[in-house]
């Protein structure tokens, strides 16, 4: 028997941040948030990639416990090490040998533009689904 | 209050608006009420509106971004810090998000002010993570490996080998100076040292080679810092291996076994 109305995808979920958002919308966007991580800290390094908000994605490449390199984004300028102005946007976060921030330019426009940009920094090998997943 | 006093503080209000007016340029959506965090990040205030008419106010989750770049926090924090976080955001009236890992406050137009402030004052406490957290500095403590475990390692390696260890002696040399070791090795008649040294290749070396000299124990050394070759092979009763991060008791045992045979011969 067919519902009349209110079925569970497409229930209304009285959150107080987004009240026209239905619940599967809110568990996909949490599912995917968790990112996608290859390597392991114990195996001497790894790299996470991972959706902060619905157009931001972050990312960070750690050897061993310490972060080397990461991709950053913030909404607000900030002053890197020696107190210069780095725009808002995004930029690396650059730990090691030498803790700086490093604008990147030109700034992705898109998700897909960031992965790019990922992917070409670290010669990184995303599998298509990975990908998918991140850019779904 | 002195006329000079109010004239100062006239002057220090006027400049101070300024500086605010400044920081208070809307950027990528947000705006900033002029705050900095500890790495000199802008702390932003992100606003949506409410289908209630109501104001969301967030930091965006960019300060504890920031901790998980650094390497002090991982990207989703566990249970444990979850209400953590939750109490420190009680101090503010703030709520923490869990899926925007962000301090929020709800507000109207008018009391925006307020929160703005509110949420500010949260996420730079939150910043104060990094001197609290177990690790203040990721980076060093997962570089510098740590000196006992490296000797305890090469013993069990080396006494598993038929040598007997024993673990940060110290040999007495001719000239009655006494070289610290990190163990000293010992199978029939052979002896051989090892030294752990922090200083420049050059420094380290000259030690070393005094040390092997003074003693007429041959030396392994393992250089903190990387060591050029043609540094590597030149001291005799000496093998040098670069890099502690990256010496292995295998390898320094391999080194060991050669300068045991060359002594013997």
């Amino acid at each position: 028997m067919r519902r009349a109305r209110g079925f569970d995808s497409a229930k209304v979920v009285a959150h107080r941040k987004r009240l026209y958002a239905t619940e599967t919308e809110l568990w996909d966007e949490a599912a995917r948030s968790k990112g996608f991580t290859r390597g392991m800290a114990r195996e001497g390094w790894n790299v996470v990639i991972y959706l902060k908000s619905e157009c931001i994605i972050r990312a960070k490449l750690s050897v061993g416990r310490a972060p080397v390199e990461a991709l950053d984004h913030h909404r607000r300028p900030s002053k890197n090490e020696t107190g210069v102005q780095v725009p808002a946007g995004y930029h690396w976060d650059v730990f090691y040998p030498l803790v700086r921030k490093e604008p990147v330019s030109p700034q992705p426009t898109g998700r897909e533009s960031v992965l790019a940009a990922l992917v070409h920094r670290w010669h990184l090998e995303l599998d298509p689904t990975v990908q998918q997943e991140l850019l779904r | 209050m002195s006329p000079v006093d109010s004239d100062l503080l006239d002057q220090a209000a006027a400049h101070l608006r300024e500086a605010l007016l400044v920081a208070l340029t809307p950027s990528l959506g947000t705006l900033s009420l002029g705050m900095r965090s500890s790495t000199g990040r802008e702390i932003p205030i992100l606003l949506q509106r409410l289908a209630n008419g109501e104001l969301l106010v967030s930091d965006a989750g960019e300060t504890w971004g920031e901790l998980v770049m650094t390497g002090h926090a991982s990207v989703r924090p566990s249970k444990a810090q979850s209400e953590r976080l939750k109490r420190l955001g009680d101090m503010y009236k703030v709520g923490w998000d869990h899926g925007a890992l962000a301090f929020e406050a709800l507000c109207t137009f008018y009391t925006l002010p307020d929160a703005a402030r509110r949420v500010t004052a949260a996420s730079i406490a939150l910043d104060g993570w990094r001197a609290l957290s177990d690790q203040p500095d990721v980076i060093r403590v997962a570089r510098t490996p740590n000196l006992s475990t490296l000797s305890a390692r090469v013993a069990e390696k080396a006494r598993s080998v038929g040598w007997h260890v024993t673990e940060n002696q110290s040999l007495a040399g001719k000239t009655g100076f006494s070289w610290p070791t990190v163990a000293v090795l010992d199978r029939k008649s052979t002896r051989v040292g090892i030294r752990v040294s922090h200083s420049k290749p050059e420094v380290a070396i000259e030690q070393a080679v005094g040390c092997a000299v003074d003693t007429n124990t041959p030396i392994v050394l393992v250089a903190k810092t990387e060591v050029p070759d043609s540094f590597l092979h030149r001291a005799a009763h000496v093998a040098v291996i670069p890099g502690l991060a990256k010496a292995t008791p295998r390898q320094i045992l391999e080194a060991v076994d050669r300068l045991a045979s060359q002594s013997s011969v």
